[in-house]
């Protein structure tokens, strides 16, 4: 038996701010860009987009997945499972686990380890692993300019796999070079220097130097080695120090995407997949406060197969909207417009969500087997509001529709945001479904528009998350 | 002939706008006196055997419990049977049905309905907010009072083609007419090209598509049909009452380009007037944006789906054209404080038929009354879904 990968998938936002745009606001430069969590994302809602592709691409029924392993560092909880709303979007049962990991942004590594482990010992046989990061930096700082946004999900088996996990290094020491106390609303870094030397270089050197010892391989025996990347210079005096040739690290993703904290490997590692070759050897290395693991792939034949299926990288890399520095910290929440927050008409603690969730996030619909209509949601709906019925069956919905009729809010309080568009969509199955509008542009919306939903914040209150669907201009696949 | 069980003998109103040095049980005993001054003949209070009111503040300011005791607790009636009502936009006139039917019912001889509300209470930005996203907190959230509405307009320009400045015009007429009504909150005339320079406020809405958020009370006095000589001279009857009801949610109507409550409603009342829309002589209906008047018209029947925007382009609804819609000014420039907007539309609607408006003898104010027969409508609440329609008559 071979554990590896057997599905995977990513998200990234579609906001990018040039790097230069944050850099002269404080009276330096910079070069490159980085990804911009809209603000209704964090790490969840990302998490959910990757999570989705990643099952996609493996072709395993969702309700095969055994367990949910999440790891980040920027959950919106440090008491709570942030990742729960992930087995509702779902629908999974009850017995389904799941295990959030955090610590540092080798988080995703670890959750990958545990991962493999519980399907080496038969405990499970297809693993959902999530790699999620949006990390909050403060205005001004050196972690400001890299902080990037997205994440990346892999489904872990046995059976089918695109790439095979040969074997895992790690090397772990106490260092303190970043780090968020419960009480900080920023991650802290210490000295530039020694986070690259003390901490990057020597942890990552020390891990893929056992990994090859362990496995009795060289370094140029990769096709492709994938870096954390905690910015552009620190991995490039790495591949120096460890004699890494510059064709094996093609997929560097920082100076378009930033620091993705867990995500920075994952989404490395999927963009790898998406062009390699049966095969392939991949080394792929993880560091995070004096942990680094290094880790050896072997690509399969089905990786071509299965790649069809997959939101590759590249779309979600070519599908961008540059934004200034005044939206970016409105998106980061830095700044908010004045005004008495709009409140959600109940508490989001309330029975009345606690009982909703399935059927808002699962997406399902109570329809009736007399006339044929579908009812939304279930839990208000003893009886077909259309026939009277109470022949209802609920069944899971299609997400995808086309505009049916809309318009767009301008003056919205906090922490709405106008323009917000409300959208009235007819989906798949032939419910028509009210949502708002996200990363629409007003000018380009019209009836007939192709749409569909996608999990996003709709807003924090009382120290809860509440996520929503909303409306998207559709991507297409591939 | 129809129903004509039930007479109204009174009515009064407050002039709507921005009362902000009365409270809002001021606003019902002004209210209050201004219905006894309106009974030609007088009334003794002791006559009123029972009361409806109607209002939303409740909901508004989202902590109050509004019941019957706040109008015949106020105004000296204390010990009479009263209900209070909240039913949406079409609260007001709801009242108004309600108290029709305590008195058709024979429970009661001679009934009071007064609605009230005071929206300027909160400020303007937190006004609508809360009561657009009622229903479900998920599903329902960023809603506002113009999206329910808005979606509307969207759908009705892409099947049938009407346009913005059709659109616009509905509040130039009214507009204008709220200028000629000493009781309109609003007292300006605007144009079209002033519609379209006017703030975007939910696209495709400017903000003088919209109607303001204005206080105001009014009330009605009914008595049984054959007791009205007793209190004037010029009785109005209800020869109809129609209320019509859809879908909790918007997304579950069937069409985006009418209100079929509001359909429902008028075909009840029509039926029970034993009339058709080409009797109505004047009609105070729904125009809390300006794409419900152009739908009002189809629904109601005053022209054919589809040609709202041409009935208004026409000039079909102005004083003076196939049936004068909103003399008063309409919701548009008179205001439309919820509870209350009903029982202002049958106060105007009561002025009308009797040809006596005020200020009096005022031919540019004056509907000419040919066939004898005023409607009154409203359609809104929770998914634009409850309608109430009244036809008056001489």
């Amino acid at each position: 038996m071979s554990v590896g990968i057997v599905g995977y998938g990513v998200y990234v936002p579609r906001y990018r701010i040039l790097v230069n745009d944050i850099a002269n606001a404080w009276g330096s430069r910079g070069r490159g860009e980085k990804s911009v969590a809209g603000s209704d994302e964090d790490g969840i809602t990302m998490a959910i987009e990757a999570a989705i592709n990643a099952v996609n691409s493996s072709g395993i029924d969702p309700e095969k997945i055994e367990a949910i392993y999440f790891g980040t560092t920027s959950s919106p909880y440090i008491e709570n499972y942030a990742s729960g709303i992930i087995k509702e979007v779902f629908g999974l049962p009850p017995e389904v686990e799941i295990y959030e990991f955090t610590g540092s942004p080798r988080a995703s590594i670890s959750a990958l380890k545990a991962a493999m482990d519980s399907i080496n010992a038969q405990r499970a046989e297809n693993i959902l692993v999530i790699a999620t990061d949006n990390r909050p930096s403060e205005m001004g700082s050196d972690l400001e300019v890299t902080f990037g946004a997205g994440a990346a999900a892999f489904v872990i088996g046995a059976v089918d796999t695109i790439a095979t996990i040969e074997n895992i290094f790690t090397y772990s020491t106490m260092v303190l070079d970043r780090w968020r106390h419960a009480n900080d609303i920023h991650v802290r870094s210490y000295d530039y220097r020694y986070t690259r030397e003390y901490g990057y270089i020597n942890h990552v050197k020390a891990a893929v130097e056992g990994l090859l010892k362990k496995e009795g391989s060289a370094i140029d025996q990769f096709q492709h080695i994938v870096l954390q990347e905690p910015d552009g210079r620190i991995p490039k005096e790495a591949t120096r120090a460890l004699g890494i040739k510059k064709e094996q690290t093609e997929g560097s993703l920082v100076g378009l995407l930033g620091d993705t904290g867990s995500s920075s490997v994952f989404l490395g590692l999927a963009g790898v997949l998406d062009n390699a070759k049966a095969g392939d050897k991949v080394l792929a290395v993880s560091y995070g406060s004096g942990s680094s693991d290094a880790m050896t792939l072997k690509v399969t034949e089905n990786r071509e197969k299965k790649v069809s299926k997959v939101r590759s990288l590249n779309s979600y890399m070519e599908d961008k909207e540059y934004i200034d520095y005044l939206k970016y910290m409105k998106y980061t929440g830095t700044i908010q417009q004045a005004g008495e927050p709009a409140k959600l008409g109940l508490p989001p603690v309330s029975p009345f969500l606690q009982r909703s969730y399935r059927e808002l996030y699962n997406f399902l619909g109570a329809k009736c087997k007399e006339c044929g209509y579908i009812n939304f949601p279930p839990s208000l709906r003893v009886l077909c509001i259309k026939c009277g019925s109470t022949n209802l069956e609920n069944v899971k919905l299609s997400k995808k529709g086309k505009i049916h009729t809309y318009c767009i809010n301008y003056y919205m309080p906090p922490p709405l945001e106008a323009p917000l568009p409300l959208i009235f969509g007819d989906l798949e199955d032939g419910l028509r479904y009210q949502a708002l509008g996200t990363e629409m542009n007003p000018e380009e919306m019209k009836v007939d528009m192709p749409v569909e939903l996608v999990l996003r914040l709709l807003t924090v209150e009382r120290g809860v998350s509440l996520y929503g669907y909303k409306f998207r201009a559709l991507k297409e696949d591939i | 002939m129809g129903w004509n069980k039930v007479a109204i003998v009174g009515v009064g109103m407050l002039k709507f706008g921005e009362h902000f040095d009365k409270s809002y049980e001021a606003m019902i005993g002004e209210a209050y006196l201004a219905v006894l001054d309106g009974v030609q003949k007088g009334i003794d209070p002791k006559d009123i055997q029972a009361g409806w009111i109607g209002t939303c503040i409740g909901s508004l300011m989202g902590s109050e419990l509004i019941s019957g005791s706040m109008l015949s607790g106020i105004v000296g009636l204390a010990g009479i049977p009263v209900t209070r009502i909240e039913n949406g936009c079409p609260t007001g006139s709801d009242t108004f049905r309600n108290a029709c039917m305590g008195v058709a019912s024979g429970l009661y001889d001679v009934a009071i309905a007064l609605g009230v509300e005071k929206m300027r209470e909160k400020t303007s930005d937190e006004g609508l907010l809360a009561i657009g996203s009622a229903g479900h907190p998920v599903l329902m959230r960023g809603g506002t009072a113009p999206a329910q509405f808005a979606p509307q307009a969207t759908r009705h320009m892409h099947e049938f083609g009407t346009t913005k400045e059709q659109m616009a015009m509905v509040g130039v007429k009214n507009h204008y007419n709220g200028t000629l009504c000493p009781y309109s909150h609003y007292q300006y005339e605007i144009t079209i090209e002033d519609v379209f320079k006017s703030p975007l406020v939910c696209w495709p809405f400017n903000i003088l598509d919209c109607c303001p958020q204005t206080d105001g009370a009014a009330a009605v006095i009914i008595c049984r049909a054959d007791l009205a000589d007793k209190y004037t001279d010029k009785p109005i009857f209800v020869a109809g009452l129609g209320m019509g009801t859809d879908y909790q949610f918007a997304a579950e109507k069937e069409s985006f380009t009418e209100f079929i409550a509001t359909k429902r409603a008028a075909q009840q009342a029509y039926k029970m007037a034993g009339i058709g829309p080409e009797d109505i002589d004047v009609a105070e209906v729904h125009d809390c944006f300006s794409i419900t008047e152009i739908l009002d018209y189809e629904d109601l029947g005053f022209c054919e789906k589809g040609e709202g925007g041409k009935f208004i382009e026409r000039g079909d609804s102005k004083i003076g054209g196939k049936v004068a819609v909103n003399p008063s000014g309409g919701l548009m420039a008179k205001g439309h404080p919820l509870g209350c907007s009903g029982l202002a539309q049958i106060t105007e609607l009561v002025w009308q038929l009797r040809e006596d408006v005020i200020p009096a003898q005022n031919e540019k104010r004056q509907v000419e009354i040919k066939r004898g027969y005023a409607l009154q409508h409203n359609v809104g609440g929770t998914g634009v879904a409850n309608s109430v329609v009244t036809i008056l008559t001489k």
